[in-house]
C-alpha cells in the first residue's frame, strides 16, 4: 500500500511540479529526461544485453537529423518521421551488430567499431547540403504557437509532459520486455555467451535485435529533443563527447537496472548545470568544467559504488518500506523525504 | 532399449597446432545407453566434448546425431535438436538467480514465461536446488554450481546429455546423490548421456559401456567391469596401484 501511495505522489508531484517551476529549472529537467530516455536506450543494449556501445550519438542524431531534415524540406509530420527514424536506426544498428558478429570484433573492440561509426556520420552529415551542412539545419519557431502537440511545435511546458511521457513509456516497455523469452536470453547473452550458446540461444539473432532495438529508441529521443532544440550541427549532434554523456547517467546510477538511468540522468544533469550556472555566477568563464565534473564524479562512482548509486539505495529503501509497515510513528522524516525522492525518480 | 544409433562419430579428429588432441575415433551409442568417457589429463575427452556440441568443428570425420549430421551445425543448432551439455569448468549466469539460470533453458521448449518458470522449478526440485532458487548464481558454493549446470541443461528437454566432470568436487554423499538422479532420469526418460568422469565409483555405477581416451585415441572400449581389468587401461590411466582401489 504504501508503495503505491508513493508512487502515486511520485506521479502527481512530476505532472504538477512544473506548473510552478521557472523557465530556467524547467529547461534542466527536460534536458535531464532527454538524457534519461537516452541513457535507459543505451542501457538495454550494454545493460541487459551485454554490448557496449560509445557511439549512441550516431543513433540519437540520425534521429534528430532524418525528422527535423523531414520537416525543414518537405513539412512532414514528426510522428511519422518517428517511425522511419526508428526504422532506419534499427537497421543500422542491426548492420554494425552483424558486422561486429561477422569479423568477430567484441568487447572494447566492437565500441570502437560503434565510435567509427558515429564519426562517419559527423563527417557525412558535414557534406550534407540538404540536412544544412556545417552551417546546421533549424527548425522554423513560429511566435505564439502554444501547445501544437500533432506538430511538435511548442513551448517547453509541452515537450517537459512529451519527455516524461516517453521515459515513462520507455521504462514500462523495457520492464515488460524482460519478462519475455527475449529479455531473458539478452540477460543469457551479456552473463556468459558460450552457456547461452549451449542452450539453443542464437547469440547472433539476440545481439542483432538488442542493438537494432537500443538503436532504434535513441533515435526517438534524438528526434524528439531537436524539435525542442529547434538547431542542429553535426559536430554537437555527432560528438564523441555526446555518446559520452548519454553513457554517463546509466553508469553513475546502475548499469543493468531499470531505475539506475533515471537517477543518474535526474541527478547528473542538474548538477553539471548548476556547476556551469554557478561559475558564470562568479564570472568565471571556465570552457569544460561540466566534463571535468562528469569525470570526477565518474571516478568517484568506480571507486566506492562500482555498481552505481541505485543497487545500493536499492536495499536501503527496501528497508525503509518494511519498518514503516511495523512502525508507522517511527518513521524519520529526512528518512521518508530520500525515499520519495527516489521514488519519485523510479516513476518518472 | 532400442537399437536406433543416437550418437555415432566416424574417424573425428582435430588437431591444436600440430598435435592432434582427438585422433580419428569413431564410436556409437544406442538410445538410452549411458557411455563413461574417461582417461587420464590431457587425453582429449573436453576436446571431444566440444565437437559433439559444436563448439568446435572437426578437421575430419563425421557426427551423426540420429538421423541429423551435425559436425557442421553451431552449438545452438544442436542444443536445439535435443543434446545438452554441461562445461567442465562451470559457466553459470552469475549475476542471474538459480532459478532465472534454470528458466534460460526452459524456455528453449515453452515460449511461455510461466511455463518456464514452472518446468524450472521441477527441475531445482529434483536436484535439491529448489530452496536457492532466489540465490544469485555467484553466491553457489562449487557443488550448487555443478548441480546448476546440469538443471540448466536438464531444462531445455534433451535426448542426449553430455556430462563434463559433474561430479568433480561434490563429497562423497553428494556423488550418490547426483548419480540416483542421472540414473532415474535415464530410467524414467530414457535419457541417452555421455559421461566424462574421473570419479570411478561414478563410472562404474552410471555406465552402460565405457570408453577410454589415451593422447587423443581410443584405446579400449566395453564394459566398466571388464575395461577396468583391461591392461592397456590400467596402464595408462588407473596406474597399477589403483587396481585394488577400483575393485573395492
Amino acid at each position: 500500500m504504501n508503495r503505491i501511495v508513493f508512487i502515486a505522489i511520485g506521479i502527481l508531484v512530476s505532472l504538477l511540479a512544473p506548473l510552478f517551476l521557472d523557465k530556467y529549472v524547467l529547461s534542466i529537467l527536460i534536458l535531464s529526461l532527454y538524457f534519461a530516455f537516452v541513457g535507459q536506450a543505451w542501457n538495454l543494449m550494454m545493460g541487459f544485453a551485454g554490448q557496449l556501445s560509445l557511439g549512441h550519438a550516431l543513433y540519437v542524431g540520425l534521429g534528430a537529423y532524418l525528422g527535423a531534415g523531414f520537416f525543414v524540406q518537405f513539412g512532414l509530420n514528426p510522428w511519422l518521421t518517428i517511425i522511419f527514424a526508428f526504422c532506419a536506426s534499427a537497421v543500422l544498428g542491426a548492420f554494425i551488430a552483424w558486422l561486429g558478429f561477422r569479423f568477430a570484433i567484441k568487447g572494447v573492440h566492437f565500441a570502437l567499431l560503434t565510435i567509427a561509426f558515429a564519426e562517419s556520420a559527423r563527417l557525412i552529415f558535414d557534406h550534407l547540403d540538404f540536412f544544412g551542412g556545417t552551417g546546421g539545419l533549424f527548425l522554423p519557431v513560429k511566435g505564439g504557437e502554444d501547445w501544437n502537440f500533432l506538430q511538435l511545435r511548442g513551448q517547453p511546458l509541452m515537450f517537459y509532459y512529451v519527455f516524461l511521457g516517453a521515459t515513462a513509456a520507455l521504462c514500462l516497455f523495457i520492464r515488460s520486455l524482460l519478462k519475455t523469452r527475449f529479455g531473458y536470453y539478452m540477460m543469457a547473452l551479456r552473463e556468459d555467451q558460450e552457456a547461452a550458446q549451449s542452450l539453443g540461444i542464437d547469440l547472433l539473432r539476440v545481439k542483432i535485435i538488442a542493438v537494432a532495438l537500443s538503436g532504434g529508441i535513441a533515435s526517438i529521443g534524438g528526434l524528439l529533443f531537436a524539435f525542442y532544440q529547434n538547431s542542429l550541427f553535426p559536430d554537437h549532434t555527432f560528438a564523441m563527447a555526446r555518446s559520452i554523456e548519454f553513457l554517463m547517467g546509466p553508469i553513475v546510477g546502475g548499469v543493468g537496472t531499470l531505475v539506475g538511468p533515471i537517477v543518474g540522468a535526474l541527478l547528473l544533469t542538474p548538477l553539471g548545470e548548476a556547476m556551469t550556472a554557478l561559475l558564470d555566477l562568479v564570472g568565471l568563464d571556465l570552457p569544460g568544467t561540466k566534463h571535468l565534473f562528469y569525470g570526477l564524479s565518474m571516478l568517484l562512482i568506480m571507486l566506492y559504488l562500482p555498481k552505481g548509486i541505485w543497487p545500493f539505495f536499492e536495499g536501503y529503501i527496501t528497508r525503509l518500506f518494511s519498518e514503516k509497515k511495523k512502525n508507522n510513528s517511527h518513521g524519520d522524516a529526512s528518512r521518508g523525504d530520500k525515499g520519495k525522492k527516489e521514488l519519485a525518480a523510479r516513476v518518472v | 532399449m532400442s537399437f536406433n544409433p543416437v550418437l555415432r562419430v566416424e574417424n573425428l579428429s582435430k588437431s591444436f597446432q600440430g598435435l592432434k588432441a582427438v585422433n580419428n575415433i569413431s564410436f556409437r551409442m544406442r538410445e538410452g545407453e549411458i557411455v563413461g568417457l574417461i582417461g587420464p589429463n590431457g587425453a582429449g575427452k573436453t576436446t571431444f566434448f566440444n565437437l559433439l556440441a559444436g563448439a568446435i568443428t572437426p578437421d575430419t570425420g563425421k557426427i551423426y546425431y540420429f538421423d541429423h549430421e551435425i559436425h557442421n551445425l553451431k552449438p545452438h543448432e544442436i542444443s536445439r535438436l535435443g543434446v545438452g551439455r554441461t562445461f567442465q569448468i562451470v559457466k553459470p549466469f552469475k549475476g542471474l538467480t538459480t532459478l532465472d539460470n534454470v528458466i534460460i533453458g526452459a524456455l528453449q521448449q515453452h515460449k511461455r514465461l510461466n511455463k518456464a518458470q514452472k518446468h524450472a522449478r521441477d527441475i531445482l526440485k529434483m536436484l535439491e536446488l529448489d530452496r536457492k532458487s532466489h540465490v544469485l548464481a555467484e553466491h553457489l558454493t562449487l557443488p550448487e554450481r555443478k548441480r546448476l549446470e546440469v538443471a540448466r541443461a536438464l531444462a531445455t528437454n534433451p535426448k542426449l546429455l553430455l556430462l563434463d566432470e559433474v561430479m568433480a568436487g561434490l563429497r562423497p554423499n553428494e556423488v550418490e546423490v547426483m548419480v540416483d538422479v542421472l540414473l532415474s532420469l535415464n530410467k524414467q526418460l530414457g535419457l541417452s548421456m555421455v559421461v566424462i568422469e574421473h570419479v570411478m565409483r561414478a563410472v562404474m555405477r552410471l555406465s552402460n559401456h565405457v570408453i577410454v581416451l589415451n593422447h587423443g585415441e581410443k584405446i579400449a572400449e566395453g564394459k566398466p567391469e571388464t575395461i577396468t581389468r583391461d591392461p592397456r587401461v590400467i596402464e595408462c590411466y588407473l596406474g597399477e596401484g589403483a587396481i585394488h582401489g577400483c575393485a573395492a
